[in-house]
């Protein structure tokens, strides 16, 4: 990297089915504050200059907001009066990747990043159907659970995945979000549980799923290394990120695969020069809503073979106490809103390599991962390495 | 198979969203509305920064960028009567029913005024709708009154203001 | 520091009311194809693809996803940006960042709009604040448009005779673009005596609702000067944003109209016009700039711009209009694409005013090339009255 970049402060609501006496406002102003608050900072004056945010990242999607330009309704909860704000309309791992460039394009020294979903106020699937081609799979009805599910069951039959393995991934998620205060649906469940529970679409059921609907908010704010020290004694530094594009036709790949995760990755890795993901990764927050979905990005992270994501959990590898814990906060799998979830993932990542994650601490995490995706059955994939 | 088509031949996918949304008022706003929908009160909060007066009520002063603390002396009570300061009416066929998103035909919709509701300062506006429906009648500066809704058809909307009408000289 | 950009491939596709021949994909690959041509490259070439459309106008979610293809993102590094109005400027900066940022070889961004697809009436009812906007039938773009209208009529910048003639002004320049969708052979009468649709704004003197695309290649200064043999440099951009209130009733949005003590005009474009020349050593931007690609919703607004841009003192932009100073043979030509009212494909537009000053920078404007040398260039994009995203481009570094 050209230039040392660092994330400075971190900041999350609890993520709550229904948040139902805050406005959209509302909700993204709270991480916001304690932002404030946790670097005294404010928004720099154009006009004299000095220390202060100087660009607002945002990651709205129209369609959940029920409004064009969704960010610009509520700016001035933003601090978007005499600022820059652009609205990255991805999941959150790509705005803190775009906060990256900004930074080390030497425009802009000081990124704001601010995700917020209130998923309660409209319906998420109906929204999640208008991502497929308008021509061919949107007219099924195709929303992203029923395309996890065709993912799912592809991805078991060729590489001999169980129910039960996948269960393994619930079972952990939801018991790891106990020790996450900022968790929306901690449970203690075991494997019999989850294959017992209704099934949603199979072989997906209601415990093998994220919880329906969340509302949630989470905010970053990244700066150049000289000034990452006058706010923090703890600033991280992003010493690689990658992100990449699949096809979109979920015909046009084999779903059993997730190429572009391993192209992300891989450009992560090399930026950060890890060769070795297992043996220098501490720890790693990454995205999944279905538990599936994390067998199979494991695999893709080169974290294990392809093909050996169940063994991988079955052997106990991603547990607190295994050789690379994944999710300590409980991930997606906990509750988190779409497009909140990736910024949550990096969040929890820096307070991993803080030191502050008290009972969901990984002890002497030095190296994180934090990843996200974007599109159904995971088109669009963004990793970044963080390191203390 | 020749790729020409003619326009007859095109063929479009039909689609259609059916999305609604329930958008909680928010912290300060709920307040503004439930004193609107029960006692006919328009209720503002003032920045002491910038000395603001907002109408809604807002938990951050956008200029600022402070937060607008809760408490009663920076909440100031609007009249129910207030000057005009500007206004337009939509005339043109450019114009769109809101609930179906298409121009209909003959539809016609009432000005639309800026108010500055009495107590507020040159920061306070509100948009809303005036009865007067012909423009040569309607003057900035003009006083103008609200004039809500029944208590049983109020929601704790801005449409529990029917519209706003002029206020006769008492001359 | 950053690397310096440089534009090195420019696509647009002729705006059309509809394209029911092609779908958003082909659409944009159109565009794509277009600039790749330009460029003289491959697809191969691009590492990174960064696209832009406000979505709710088309019903699609996380649109660059089913684009991909299209785009040709396939494989590639990318994201969706967007903003407001403001979005095909917005994603030309994040285009640039990209390239700025040393990681990436070329760059490739596309905004597009495709606005016969949805039912765009309804989405713009949809623009407007849940509890304060009284919709009353009035639109939120037309009812801000409304405000800069009538700040201007109050300044005395300019009477409705002479916004007719510069209404006429953009018309021949469309008709000079072939990229223009709204090819208007009109003169003043035609404008005075059109439809008022919320007085004093009048139906031609409000932009057209377009589908087209448009795609921009820039490249890290190494790269440029190697694949490039006329790279048009980025030489700075700023965004900034005027919000305090995001509705019809926010004060500074009605600027002149509603608040006689504040920001007369497009605050957030004078800020940014200060900005640029400032950090630029612009002190009289009315010299030193050669051409000007304006995002003017309305005519109304490109003559507020004049002033906002500080082209002349607030209240004189009459004075640049009967000099015809911004006509194609004047010294500060304003859209000689034909600007905005001739076409908004809302997410391509402000792409389109990079586009459009990076060709006549080139000399490559045909009919539409401006009459004198363009060495230095000025295209910026506003969105809800309350984004600006501005670039300065030139032909040196």
């Amino acid at each position: 990297m050209l230039q040392r970049v660092a994330i400075v402060a971190a900041a999350q609501t609890k993520y709550e089915a229904n948040k139902s006496t805050l406005c959209q406002g509302d909700l993204a102003w709270e991480p916001i504050e304690k932002v404030l608050q946790q670097t005294g900072l404010t928004y720099r004056d154009q006009v004299k200059g000095g220390f202060g945010i100087d660009k607002i990242l945002t990651t709205g999607e129209d369609h959940f907001v029920g409004k064009t330009c969704n960010a610009f309704w509520i700016h001035h909860y933003l601090g978007a009066f005499r600022m820059a704000h652009d609205n990255v309309s991805a999941d959150g791992a790509f705005a803190v990747y775009h906060a990256v460039i900004d930074i080390l394009s030497g425009h802009y020294d000081t990124v704001l990043v601010v995700s917020w979903n209130k998923e309660s106020e409209t319906s998420r699937p109906a929204i999640e159907n208008c991502y497929f081609d308008h021509i061919f799979l949107q007219p099924l009805g195709m929303d992203y659970l029923s395309a996890s599910a065709l993912q799912a069951q592809r991805y078991m039959n060729k590489y001999g995945i169980s129910r039960e393995q996948c269960a393994m991934v619930a079972v952990r998620n939801r018991a790891n979000a106990k020790n996450n205060p900022y968790a929306q649906e901690p449970l203690d469940i075991a494997v019999k549980d989850v294959l017992n529970s209704e099934i949603l679409a199979s072989p997906i059921s209601v415990l093998d799923s994220k919880p329906p609907i969340s509302d949630g908010a989470c905010a970053l704010l990244l700066t150049i290394e000289e000034k990452a020290k006058k706010v923090t004694e703890k600033p991280i530094w992003v010493t690689g990120m990658g992100n990449c594009y699949d096809v979109h036709y979920l015909g046009d790949r084999d779903l059993a695969d997730c190429d572009s995760l391993v192209k992300a990755a891989k450009r992560a890795y090399t930026m950060a020069g890890i060769q070795n993901p297992l043996g220098e990764i501490d720890v790693a927050e990454i995205s999944e809503e279905y538990s599936f979905q994390e067998l199979l990005w494991t695999e893709g992270l080169g974290f294990c073979e392809r093909g050996e994501g169940g063994r991988f959990v079955e052997k106990g590898m991603s547990e607190m106490s295994g050789k690379l814990p994944i999710n300590p906060s409980g991930g997606i799998l906990a509750g988190n809103p779409i497009g909140v979830a990736g910024t949550a993932r990096v969040a929890e990542a820096v307070i991993q390599l803080r030191d502050e994650g008290e009972a969901r601490q990984v002890e002497g995490a030095g190296i994180a991962l934090a990843h996200g995706f974007t599109g159904a059955c995971g088109q669009s994939h963004c990793v970044l390495i963080l390191s203390k | 198979m020749s790729a020409n088509t003619n326009r007859e031949d095109l063929i479009s996918v039909p689609h259609r969203i059916t999305l609604t949304w329930r958008e909680p008022a928010g912290r300060f706003v709920n307040r503004l509305f439930l004193a609107m929908r029960d006692r006919e009160e328009l209720w503002a909060i003032k920045c002491n920064s910038c000395k603001r007066i907002l109408f809604p009520p807002e938990i951050i002063c956008g200029m600022c960028k402070i937060k607008l603390e809760d408490k009663e002396e920076n909440w100031i009570k609007l009249g129910n009567e207030g000057t005009l300061i500007n206004f337009y009416k939509v005339t043109g066929s450019r114009e769109v029913d809101p609930s179906t998103g298409w121009h209909p035909k003959g539809q016609t919709f009432n000005p639309i005024g800026f108010i500055r509701p009495d107590g507020g300062n040159e920061w306070t506006i509100l948009a809303h709708i005036l009865e007067e429906e012909d423009t040569s009648k309607l003057d900035a500066g003009m006083r103008v009154r609200a004039v809500w809704k029944p208590r049983e058809e109020r929601r704790g909307l801005m449409s529990d203001i029917k519209f706003w009408r002029i206020v006769e000289d008492k001359k | 520091m950053g690397e310096r950009v440089a534009v090195i491939g420019v696509g647009q596709t002729p705006g059309k009311r509809s394209r029911k021949d092609v779908s958003e994909v082909e659409l944009v690959n159109e565009a794509v194809r277009a600039a790749l041509e330009d460029a003289e490259l491959k697809i191969k070439d691009i590492d990174a693809v960064i696209q832009g459309n406000m979505e709710f106008f088309e019903g699609t979610f996380y649109t660059d996803q089913w684009l991909v293809e299209g785009l040709g993102a396939y494989g590639k590094s990318g994201m969706k940006v967007n903003s407001a109005g403001d979005t095909g400027a917005t994603i030309f900066t994040s285009g640039v960042a990209h390239a700025a940022s040393g990681l990436f070889k070329a760059v490739l961004i596309v905004g597009f709009e495709k606005q016969d697809e949805g039912a765009y009436g309804g989405i713009g009812m949809r623009s407007e604040d849940s509890f304060f906007d009284i919709a009353g039938g009035s639109g939120r773009a037309i009812g801000a448009m409304w405000g800069t209208a009538v700040s201007v009529l109050n300044r005395k910048s300019a009477t409705e005779e002479l916004i007719a003639k510069v209404r006429v002004k953009e018309a021949e320049c469309g008709l000079r673009n072939p990229y223009s969708h709204l090819k208007l052979k009109i003169n003043e009468k035609d404008v005075l005596n059109s439809d008022i649709v919320m007085w004093p704004l009048r139906f031609l003197h409000i932009c057209p609702t377009s589908v087209s695309s448009c795609a921009v290649i820039v490249a890290p200064e190494k790269v440029a000067k190697n694949l490039s043999p006329k790279p048009v440099w980025v030489k700075d951009y700023y965004c900034i944003h005027s919000g305090l209130q995001p509705r019809i009733g926010e004060p500074w949005l009605a600027a002149g109209a509603v608040f006689p003590t504040g920001p007369q005009f497009r605050w957030g474009v004078e800020q940014a016009a200060i900005a640029l020349y400032k950090r630029n050593g612009i002190t009289n931007p009315r010299k030193q700039l050669d051409l000007i690609e304006s995002y003017s919703p309305s005519t109304w607004h490109e003559v507020d711009y004049y002033e906002a841009m500080k082209l002349c003192k607030p209240g004189e932009s009459w004075k640049l209009i009967e000099e015809e100073a911004t006509w194609p043979n004047g010294d500060i030509p304003v859209d000689l694409s034909g600007g905005v009212v001739s076409t908004n494909a809302i997410g391509a537009t402000g792409l389109h005013r990079v586009a459009e000053a990076v060709i006549q920078i080139r000399g490559e404007g045909g009919e539409r090339q401006a009459q004198k040398d363009v060495n230095l260039a000025l295209a910026f994009a506003q969105g809800a009255d309350q984004f600006c995203t501005a670039a300065l481009l030139s032909k040196n570094l």
